[in-house]
């Protein structure tokens, strides 16, 4: 083994329409492949001559001006590496990779406010470039937003659950959102996978790919293998179990959480991951003692008593789940889910006081969400307060003119006041959005359906 | 207060241990009727200052009477013990009040050599202990002195562990330590049996600690991994050419931590301090109070194997929490290949800070003090990223070199492997020296105005930093691996103030 750095290699980017004269194309396309080459093989400052040459020959081009920009950035040279990764991005506005590399050196350069901007743009396509989001859950953490780091790395770590950088990352900044017990959990799954065989991370690596790509016949067998490999290393069992819940093959996924649990019956993310399995298998009973061992194991936690509230919910459990909401809103108190399924509960137990404050609360967090708001507009509704009902409704009509509910709860505090005509031509609107309304907005009109029904059974999705 | 394997150790309060910056011992103490007392000696502002003139260091290495070439035997067989030598100490062995060397040696290697004994008879293979004869040159007083040594050596501590007031040493080496006994007379004996220091493998970076407060040195010995002569696997580069292996095929060692009983031996406590239950690769270890509880902590830097922090509990047991306080890994929590470590409170808010040092592409570290308990990196803010990002780093040390009241930051650099050109053509095995001064919290690059040997190339390992001149200017000794070792002298030039203190602590 080789003492050397693996560093980033940008490969698989094709020479393709550079916009020269043929010639000229074909000398720049020979130099940039040349240099291309010599970046594959970790030799940038071999590189940097034919990418100068390329650059001269085709200064208009985008690529070539990434790949010396990057070059540059691995000798160091990071004055001149965000010169050159500046001129790709003026040339092709959307390069996502330009905008990954020119962050890398605005981080290495202390520069955080400008490498937010350019993680932001690496990271919105559809598909991660490298591990920009955790860059910027990084550079958040560096400016003292923990709750957008936070945010950001949970949403690497589901990319890449197994990599324990990440998780130690993730327990830096849960730290600093002072949710230690979380933290703890984080660093020592971090350790944990620090510790783990190399090379069963790399079979657990591939069979993360194989879930990604629904290949069902090499699960199996990867499974297989892992089950009889590893069959006594509890954390393995609670990896392997992990993926394939994740990936949405919670059957297969059982026996392992179960062997997982077997082993280590004190591990909290394994009897949670369980648990979770279980619910959506819709085991209810099985779910309910796996998710109270969690709860044993860690009182306080959110995810436990969020999973909870859902498996009663579903179970029609009110109470049971409204208790579990309110223990999920006290530890974190803005969270729009939470607050938006408690809203939904106390409507359900028939208190609507109770339930338009929390609806209030979630409205101001999310407002962006026409679930929540057609709550609130149930809650007003329900407690007779017309008015402040049809303005939610009129509220959810303008910021959401495309979705019938804002409609359908409008024509009904019309109907309510007796404003029969406004009624029916907000019902019309409702229906030419989503036809599906039509039978409540009949039994509507006949007057006998109650208002908290179907088209808001969504907030619990 | 702080070690790494290839430097040396300042030691920590006892009798006539030297203390705090520029210290500077001046004739012998004053008799003294209390129970103690402080003695301080001051030397000020010699000529007008001149704060724009660049304050640059030069090799006297020859003008010294200083030979010394350090021998580390390179095989065909890549025997990893070839890289990693040796250390240096800066230290008043005979207590006249001016600073003299002592350096590390390899021996001598055989390819194919299975077996841990080597062969260190040859005078080109021993350490070395130079007598500073104050007037810049410097005398080889090793065979007078018994230092000669018997291992492929590493690293060196120093400290008077008896509280004679005569400093001691330790070196470390493949194959164990030795304790030499500084006899007050230019003499050492090897006292390493009879103190009980019983070690095996691979010993690195060692410190002299008082960790339980009770006035007696204390020895906290590191090692690197579990190489040997037999597990010497064949590790090919990306060329197919035979390299050193990477830290990554060998597992991690234990530590030792030994009790001074204060009687002149030590009791090995490694098991019930918990330091034992912590293993690592450990090139260099820094010791400070880092939550300012009155309790010496140690800091220890792993080589591609994440840092550990021993957070003293002051009931003889240290507690592992180097992931929770945010210095095991760097900033995007990965492993980094450490193999120099200081300590120091840069930015003066009370709290020792760390200062790591790496391979290239990875960049040194700055680990802020919170103060809580937790590290934060400002590698990037403070501009040692950008400094060091080509750089692999061994010595490193933060002090104030140009006397302007911040600390600052010397490295001593090179590639571990010889040979990394074949593979990494970009990269350079021996590399020049960095002088990074502390500008408005930020590390600034002055090497290029700082003299010419921040343009000479070194296969630098260890760094040792001590006034050798008795001018006021801290300078420096750096030992090379297979190369010859260099005196850095600090010619100052700004003429800022300075001042000496000879402190000590005498009984009535």
């Amino acid at each position: 083994m080789n003492r050397t750095r693996n560093g980033w290699v940008a490969v698989g980017i094709l020479l393709l329409g550079l916009g020269l004269p043929l010639s000229a194309q074909e000398t720049a396309a020979e130099l940039f492949n040349q240099a291309a080459a010599l970046i594959s093989n970790d030799k940038p400052e071999s590189a940097l001559g034919p990418l100068r040459r390329a650059a001269a020959m085709a200064p208009r081009d985008p690529v070539v001006h990434r790949y010396l920009g990057y070059a540059l950035w691995r000798l160091g040279q990071w004055d001149a590496a965000a010169n050159e990764l500046n001129t790709a991005m003026k040339l092709a506005p959307g390069d996502m990779y330009a905008a990954y590399f020119l962050g890398r050196v605005d981080e290495d350069r202390g520069k955080t406010n400008q490498a937010i901007l350019l993680f932001q743009i690496a990271a919105s396509g559809p598909e991660l470039v490298y591990d920009s989001v955790a860059r910027l859950g990084q550079a958040y953490f560096k400016r003292g937003q923990f709750q957008m780091s936070e945010d950001a790395y949970r949403q690497a770590v589901r990319a890449a659950p197994l990599d324990s950088s990440l998780h130690y990352q993730l327990a830096r900044v849960l730290q600093k959102n002072r949710r230690l017990q979380d933290a703890d959990e984080e660093f020592k799954l971090s350790k944990r996978l620090a510790d783990l065989d190399q090379q069963q991370i790399r079979d657990l690596f591939v069979l993360s790919n194989l879930v990604r790509e629904k290949k069902d016949a090499d699960i199996e067998s990867a499974v297989t293998k892992l089950m009889q490999e590893s069959t006594d290393d509890a954390e393995i069992m609670a990896r392997l179990g992990l993926i394939l819940a994740q990936g949405g093959y919670q059957q297969q996924a059982l026996a392992p959480l179960e062997r997982a649990s077997l082993l280590k019956p004190s591990d909290f993310e394994t009897q949670f991951n369980l648990g979770l399995c279980l619910s959506q298998l819709g085991q209810a009973a099985d779910a309910e003692t796996a998710l109270l061992r969690a709860d044993n194991l860690r009182p306080n936690s959110f995810e436990v008593n969020s999973a909870l509230a859902v498996l009663y919910v579903n179970q029609s459990r009110t109470a049971d789940a409204i208790q579990r909401l309110r223990r999920a809103q006290a530890l974190q108190p803005d969270d729009p889910a939470v607050l938006a399924l408690l809203g939904h509960e106390e409507l359900a137990a028939g208190r609507y006081r109770d339930a338009v404050k929390v609806l209030v609360l979630g409205s101001q967090k999310r407002p962006d969400d026409p679930r929540i708001l057609a709550l609130l507009c149930d809650g007003y509704h329900e407690e007779g307060h017309y008015s402040e009902a049809l303005s939610t409704a009129r509220r959810l009509m303008r910021e959401h003119p495309d979705e019938a509910i804002g409609y359908f709860k409008a024509g009904r505090e019309m109907l309510k006041v007796g404003r029969n005509a406004e009624a029916n031509q907000l019902f019309e609107d409702a229906t030419r959005l989503d036809a599906s309304f039509e039978p409540m907005i009949k039994e509507l009109q006949k007057g006998s359906l109650r208002q908290t029904g179907a088209p808001t059974s969504g907030v619990l999705q | 207060m702080t070690s790494r394997p290839f430097r040396s150790v300042r030691t920590q309060n006892v009798e006539n241990a030297h203390i705090g910056r520029h210290a500077r011992r001046v004739g012998c103490f004053t008799t003294c009727t209390a129970v103690s007392c402080v003695l301080a000696l001051g030397m000020t502002a010699p000529p007008a200052k001149n704060q724009d003139a660049a304050v640059t260091f030069v090799d006297v290495t020859q003008t010294t009477g200083v030979r010394f070439r350090n021998m580390n035997s390179p095989t065909p067989d890549k025997f990893l013990i070839e890289a990693m030598t040796g250390g240096v100490a800066v230290f008043d062995y005979d207590n006249d009040g001016w600073p003299d060397i002592f350096l590390v040696n390899g021996a001598r290697l055989t390819p194919n050599q299975t077996g841990a004994d080597v062969d260190k008879s040859s005078p080109e293979y021993w350490n070395r202990l130079y007598h500073n004869n104050h007037d810049g040159t410097f005398t080889d007083v090793t065979e007078r002195a018994g230092l000669k040594g018997m291992r492929f050596d590493m690293g060196v501590a120093t400290g008077d562990y008896d509280n004679d007031g005569y400093v001691d040493l330790l070196v470390t080496g493949y194959g164990g330590v030795t304790l030499y006994h500084n006899n007050g007379n230019g003499t050492f004996t090897d006292v390493t049996e009879k103190a009980g220091l019983r070690t095996q493998g691979w010993t690195t970076g060692a410190a002299f600690l008082d960790f339980n407060n009770d006035g007696k040195l204390d020895l906290f010995i590191g090692r690197y991994l579990d190489w040997s002569f037999l597990n010497n696997p064949v590790c090919l580069g990306n060329t197919n050419v035979r390299s050193y292996c990477h830290p990554n095929v060998f597992q991690p060692v234990a530590f030792y931590l030994f009790r001074n009983n204060g009687d002149g031996t030590f009791t090995d406590v490694s098991a019930q301090s918990h330091i034992s239950d912590h293993p690592g690769k450990a090139l260099g270890v820094a010791i400070a109070d880092f939550n300012n509880d009155g309790l010496i902590d140690l800091v220890v830097a792993n080589d591609a194997y994440p840092q550990e922090l021993f957070i003293n509990n002051g009931d003889g047991t240290f507690s592992e929490s180097a992931l929770t306080a945010g210095i095991a890994y760097n900033d995007q929590g990965g492993v980094f290949s450490d193999m120099g470590i200081d300590a120091a409170d840069i930015d003066e808010d009370g709290f020792p800070d760390v200062v790591t040092t790496a391979l290239s592409y990875q960049g040194y570290d700055y680990f802020h003090n919170n103060g809580d308990g937790t590290f934060t990196s400002l590698a990037a803010d403070s501009g040692l990223k950008r400094a060091t990002w080509m750089l692999g780093g061994w010595g490193i040390r933060v002090f104030d070199y140009d006397n302007d009241g911040k600390k600052d930051v010397l490295v001593l650099d090179s590639h571990v492997m010889d040979n990394i050109q074949l593979s990494e053509p970009d990269l350079k095995y021996e590399q020049p020296p960095l002088l990074l001064r502390q500008l408005a919290g930020r590390f600034v690059d002055v090497s290029s105005n700082s003299g010419e040997v921040f343009r000479q190339a070194w296969a630098s390992r260890g760094a040792a930093f001590g006034d050798l001149f008795n001018d006021g200017h801290i300078d420096v000794v750096v030992n090379t691996c297979g190369g010859q070792a260099h005196i850095l002298r600090n010619e100052g030039g700004n003429h800022n103030s300075w001042a000496a203190f000879a402190l000590g602590v005498c009984r009535a």
